[in-house]
């Protein structure tokens, strides 16, 4: 068992089959959450992330791509597996659209799955702050697809509880310098998760050259200006994810 | 010799058109005035097909192809001129359209084709005939018989190759349909057995509880992948029915009672006195009317009324179910008593198309009424015993 125990979510109508895998996962010292409609699922997610949410597709009532679909307005660095007998192209195209991160096909092979899990909680958490939430939502995409647990958060608020509440290796933030508020935010990002290296997105044209002063000072790490050069931005979260604040020199100013 | 289907279908039908030993001396005795003239007929023929691009897209196999296909018209013309049309003369004939729906041509192609080289005989006739003009159009109305016998049984031959793989087609859906069906019953039983044999080879330490719980987990499982193989057994193999005359109310209330509905069902059974006793196999249209109440009650999770009413009809006794569950949409409600079609999370989609089965052999009858978010209503009818014969 490499990485940390993690929250896991099991809804599944097939009594047996989830308490099979709350034994399995158990064993791993994850914690295990069951419900057996998705209507309970959602209650019970409530306030505190899971991590992983493994979802069956045929279930009486609410079917798992309507769960998923709603669980994910609220709980976004959840990443959801879908298990399911029998998986038709429709279904996997769905699947892909609404950001189910793999379908998986029943009988599980359960050390698979073991492993599959491990692989998801070893993924780094990225977090988009962005009053847009087409700007959030189109990142979101882009770095699930690369392999990212992404979250995004529209408001200082709730950015600033999901970084307490998740060990986020970098954040994206969409900062207009000069508004006290968002230094504020950024501050507190610091103060809560030291770890975490911020981007800082802006589309201000005074900052398109190096980092000013100010925003050095709350602790932003680089800055991308908007529009955003994709490949230039993935590369620097690449770097970032894999890296440990003390120990890589701030990279320089994008060019 | 046995004498084929086929020979025997086109001996009735010359006769149907009044062929006689007479036509077939008329048209054999065209053969040598036309005989030398014939590669002409098939150098127009193959000019044709070129300038025909859905016909000459069938020929796939370029020049060699057509030097076969030129050789093998040769022979069918020369077998037409032949004055032998026996056997071996339906069946080169039967091969065309066989052949035809293998590589996708059309039958109207062929119609034409044949078109063509009949007004090519028929040009090379008039040019060729030194004889009397009586003679003349005798010997044309024979050759006119015979090609359109010849069309004849090519299209049927056509039809008989083209029903075959329809029905070939729809074996393989329905092969895949059954396929999808049980792979998903059978996976999921399947999933909680393996999950569970997994558990217990790798878990750290094993309670003396948790692994009774997990086998009796396996064992539960197991059940229910036989119930799903049973089930459809027993639909591939319903018995005849034996039908004896039944009372349906007792058949109802043992129903009921064995079905044992959740408590917030309310049920109510409304049977007219002195209701006739129904004519069925009692064991079938029990299993039929227990499949319609179980339904029932799986569409009322959160309870309703379930309302059993039956009546006498002058030919039937009608048996209507009616729930205030959450209805049928109209779009599968026209599909729900199909085999394999199911609405629910877990299900095979075979309890209403067995019911179905079952009313009719018993020479009864299933129709489904619904309203979405209100209910459903199922009604059945099965034979009764004829008034005055109670006793």
């Amino acid at each position: 068992m490499t990485s940390a125990a993690a929250r896991i979510l099991v809804v599944d109508d097939d009594r047996d089959a989830c308490e099979n895998l709350r034994d399995i996962l158990t064993e791993f010292d994850h914690e295990v959450d069951v419900c057996h409609d998705g209507q309970s699922a959602l209650c019970r997610a409530g306030s505190r992330p899971f991590d992983i949410a493994l979802i069956d597709l045929l279930m009486p009532g609410m079917d798992g791509l309507t769960f998923w679909r709603l669980l994910k307005q609220d709980h976004r660095s959840t990443v959801a597996l879908l298990l399911t007998a029998h998986a038709s192209d429709k279904t996997r195209t769905e699947a892909r659209r609404v950001g189910i991160d793999r379908v998986v096909l029943k009988p599980i092979r359960s050390s698979a799955l073991v492993q599959l899990l491990e692989e998801v909680l070893d993924r780094p958490l990225v977090l988009v702050v962005d009053d847009d939430e087409d700007t959030c939502e189109s990142l979101w995409d882009v770095l699930a697809d690369q392999g990212y647990r992404a979250c995004w958060a529209c408001d200082a608020q709730r950015a600033i509880e999901m970084v307490q509440s998740h060990p986020f290796r970098v954040i994206l933030i969409d900062y207009k310098l000069g508004q006290e508020d968002n230094g504020r935010v950024v501050r507190s990002f610091r103060q809560d998760r030291p770890e975490a290296r911020t981007i800082l997105i802006s589309s201000d044209p005074m900052t398109r050259d190096c980092l000013p002063e100010e925003a050095q000072k709350v602790g932003v790490d680089v800055i991308h200006p908007k529009p955003l050069d994709m490949e230039q931005l993935l590369d620097t979260v690449r770097a970032f994810s894999r890296s440990e604040r003390n120990g890589m020199p701030f990279p320089e100013c994008s060019p | 010799m046995t004498v084929s289907r086929e020979w025997l279908r086109y001996d009735e039908l010359r006769r149907y058109v009044g062929w006689t030993d007479e036509d077939a001396e008329r048209v054999h005795s065209l053969k040598p005035l036309l005989r030398a003239r014939l590669p002409e007929l098939i150098d127009d023929f193959y000019a044709t097909i070129e300038r025909e691009p859905k016909v000459a897209s069938v020929i796939v196999g370029g020049q060699e192809q057509i030097q076969r296909l030129r050789v093998s018209l040769l022979g069918w013309l020369e077998q037409l001129l032949s004055g032998d049309y026996g056997e071996d003369y339906v069946r080169r004939r039967r091969r065309v359209g066989a052949r035809h729906v293998e590589i996708g041509l059309d039958q109207v192609y062929t119609n034409v084709a044949l078109s063509r080289l009949r007004a090519g005989l028929m040009r090379m006739l008039e040019q060729e005939w030194a004889g009397d003009l009586e003679a003349k159009r005798q010997a044309i109305r024979s050759l006119n018989m015979l090609i359109d016998l010849d069309v004849t049984i090519i299209e049927d031959a056509y039809q008989d190759a083209f029903v075959a793989r329809l029905q070939e087609q729809e074996r393989m859906a329905t092969i895949g349909q059954v396929a999808g069906g049980v792979a998903h019953e059978l996976r999921n039983p399947l999933n909680v057995v393996g999950t569970s044999a997994y558990y217990l080879l790798n878990a750290k330490s094993v309670t003396p509880e948790k692994y009774v719980e997990h086998l009796l987990r396996i064992e539960r499982q197991v059940r229910t992948a036989d119930r799903v193989i049973t089930a459809l057994a027993d639909f591939a193999r319903t018995p005849m029915p034996t039908k004896v005359p039944f009372c349906l109310r007792a058949c109802i209330d043992e129903i009921l009672a064995q079905e044992s509905l959740p408590p917030t069902i309310d049920v109510r059974v409304d049977c007219a006195d002195a209701l006739p006793r129904a004519i069925g196999d009692k064991a079938q249209i029990g299993i039929a009317i227990a499949n319609i109440i179980r339904n029932a009650g799986e569409s009322m999770e959160s309870g309703g009324l379930l309302h059993l009413e039956a009546r006498a009809e002058p030919n039937a006794i009608r048996l209507s179910v009616s729930d205030t569950g959450t209805g049928v949409e109209p779009v599968d409600l026209e599909r729900i008593t199909e085999p394999l079609y199911s609405t629910k999370a877990r299900g095979i989609g075979l309890g209403l198309a067995l019911t179905k089965l079952l009313l009719n052999r018993n020479e009864g009858s299933l129709s489904v009424e619904s309203t979405p978010g209100k209910g459903t209503t199922m009604t059945i009818r099965v034979p009764r015993v004829p008034k005055g014969d109670e006793s």
